[in-house]
Parts: structure tokens; C-alpha cells; sequence
């Protein structure tokens, strides 16, 4: 599996939708079929889920989303994990840049952020390299 | 961050029965200008010599002349790169008063931390402890450096 990037911000959003609907209902709803199994990996994984899990999972859902015996079996297990409960009550971070700075410059926090189970988030200043810099006050 | 509406604090949000809020900041910058204090009135009425500005209308301010310098304690590999990612920012920002600003909400006291750069090129770490000590608030002070969000991100997410 690659390595955890920025894109956790993505799958953090999906987590949320874990704790409403279930994650076994977001594993095969149709909606998220269109979601890439790369995203989902990340998602799992940040989720603090053992990364054989992580890699199951990846591979069920890479293998094809029909296979739902397999993805229901994983998602057993992962609903066992107490991560899952943790990550229901930890804060986002979110990371404002300031001057001549965009978001990118965070990635490696948000990446430790992500990683340690965080929703986190960096965002860009509309004042930042504008088109129109006079549209702009502080 | 400022605002000048209702306070974005958790707990004032919460006694106007509101869900979530800002539980707490860590403030990287260099500058706290007071609500309706422009950044160059905050510097004394002119910019220090490592800010440029092209002309006006549509002046933009950037870093150009230490740009590398302002990331001098990551690894020189990181500093190119990130240098590569500097961009340049409205003037027009810097020359208006901010809003009243999050960091001096009164209700993050005690839930504000400052990380003190000790390698900055632009502001020494007196200036920096300077500015803290006219902010009029309370800050927990965290020695590092300038780029510790990339030169040491796992300490900065702690």
C-alpha cells in the first residue's frame, strides 16, 4: 500500500459518513462505487485498522465490488477495531497558511495528522497569488 | 483568522446552543496585529527590507529577496522545493485593518500555543517575543524553527 497522503482529508469525510450509515451500508452503497479502492485503502488505514486489514480490503474491493461476501467479512472486522469509536470524537485540525504560503506547504503535518487518526485539512488563502489582488482586504 | 461576527470559540458556540467550534490554536505566524490594525501599521508604517510590492493597482506583495532564507532550518532539498511553492499575495490584505482576530478570543485562553521560531529570517525571536508580549493575551511558548512544519512534522502534530 502506498503511503498515506493529503488525500485523507477525502476519506475523512467518507469516515463521517461511516458513523451515520454504518460502514458495511458505505461499503456497498452504489453512491460510492465510483470511489477509487486507492481512497478507500487510505481511509481504512487511517482508521488505524491493522494494515493486513487495510490490504484486504483493498484487494476485495479492487478484485470487484461485487465480491460483498468478502468486503462484509472484512467489514466486520474493521467495525470491531475501537478506532473507529475514537476517531467519532477527535477534533479536526484544520491549517490556514498565512502570506505567499499555500496549502501544499502542510502536507507532511497533515499527513502525521491523518495518520494518527485526525480529520485534517489545509486550505488556501483567496488572497494568495489572486487575480485580482485589489479584490482583497484583511 | 478573525471574524467580526459571533465568536467561533466551541464553548460560545455551545451556550448559543450551536454545534462545534474552535477548540483551540497554534499560531505560526509572526505578526499579531489588533483588531483594525493593518499588517504595515503593525510594522511601524513601512515594510522591513525583505518584503517587496509591485505597483499598485493590483499591487502584490511577496518574499523575494530571502525566499530561500525563509525555510533555513529544513534540509536543503526541502528548502528548494519549497521555495519553488511561494506565491505571491494581495498587498491590499497587508494594507487593511484585520478582523478582530481569533488568536485574542478570550474564551481560547489557556488554549493558545505559539511556535516560537528561532531560525527565522525575517523576525528574530525577539521581535517574535516582543510582538507576544504586546498580543495582551496569554500564550504557551514552543521553541522551534521557521519550517518545522515540513522540516519536523510529526513533532508539529503533537
Amino acid at each position: 500500500m502506498e503511503p498515506i497522503t493529503n488525500e485523507c482529508a477525502y476519506s475523512s469525510a467518507s469516515a463521517t459518513e461511516y458513523n451515520q450509515h454504518g460502514l458495511l451500508s458505505w461499503l456497498t452503497d452504489k453512491r460510492y462505487a465510483a470511489r477509487s479502492a486507492h481512497a478507500l485503502a487510505h481511509w481504512t488505514h487511517q482508521l488505524s485498522a491493522s494494515a493486513h486489514l487495510a490490504e484486504l480490503l483493498y484487494k476485495a474491493w479492487t478484485d470487484g465490488h461485487h465480491n460483498v461476501a468478502s468486503i462484509e467479512t472484512i467489514a466486520t472486522q474493521l467495525s470491531t477495531t475501537s478506532s473507529l469509536n475514537a476517531m467519532a470524537i477527535k477534533p479536526t485540525i484544520l491549517l490556514v497558511p498565512g502570506a505567499c504560503t499555500g496549502p501544499e506547504v502542510f502536507d507532511p503535518v497533515v499527513s502525521v495528522f491523518c495518520a494518527a487518526g485526525y480529520e485534517a485539512l489545509a486550505v488556501a488563502q483567496a488572497s494568495a497569488n489572486p487575480t485580482d489582488p485589489d479584490a482583497y482586504t484583511a | 483568522m478573525g471574524t467580526d461576527g459571533p465568536s467561533l470559540s466551541k464553548r460560545a458556540r455551545e451556550s448559543r446552543g450551536e454545534k462545534g467550534g474552535v477548540l483551540g490554536i497554534v499560531y505560526t505566524s509572526s505578526a499579531l496585529p489588533t483588531a483594525g490594525t493593518s499588517q504595515l501599521e503593525y510594522l511601524g508604517g513601512s515594510w522591513p527590507p525583505f518584503i517587496s510590492e509591485t505597483p499598485s493597482p493590483g499591487a502584490l506583495l511577496s518574499f523575494d529577496r530571502i525566499i530561500p532564507h525563509l525555510f533555513n532550518d529544513a534540509p536543503p532539498a526541502v528548502q528548494q522545493a519549497l521555495a519553488q511553492q511561494h506565491i505571491p499575495t494581495s498587498a491590499n490584505v497587508f494594507r487593511t485593518g484585520v478582523l478582530p482576530p481569533l488568536w485574542a478570543d478570550e474564551r481560547l485562553e489557556s488554549r493558545r500555543v505559539w511556535l516560537l521560531a528561532l531560525q527565522d529570517a525575517t523576525f528574530p525571536p525577539e521581535a517574535a517575543r516582543m510582538f507576544l508580549g504586546g498580543s495582551g493575551v496569554e500564550w504557551e511558548v514552543v521553541e522551534g524553527g521557521r519550517a518545522l512544519w515540513c522540516r519536523d512534522a510529526a513533532w508539529v502534530g503533537c
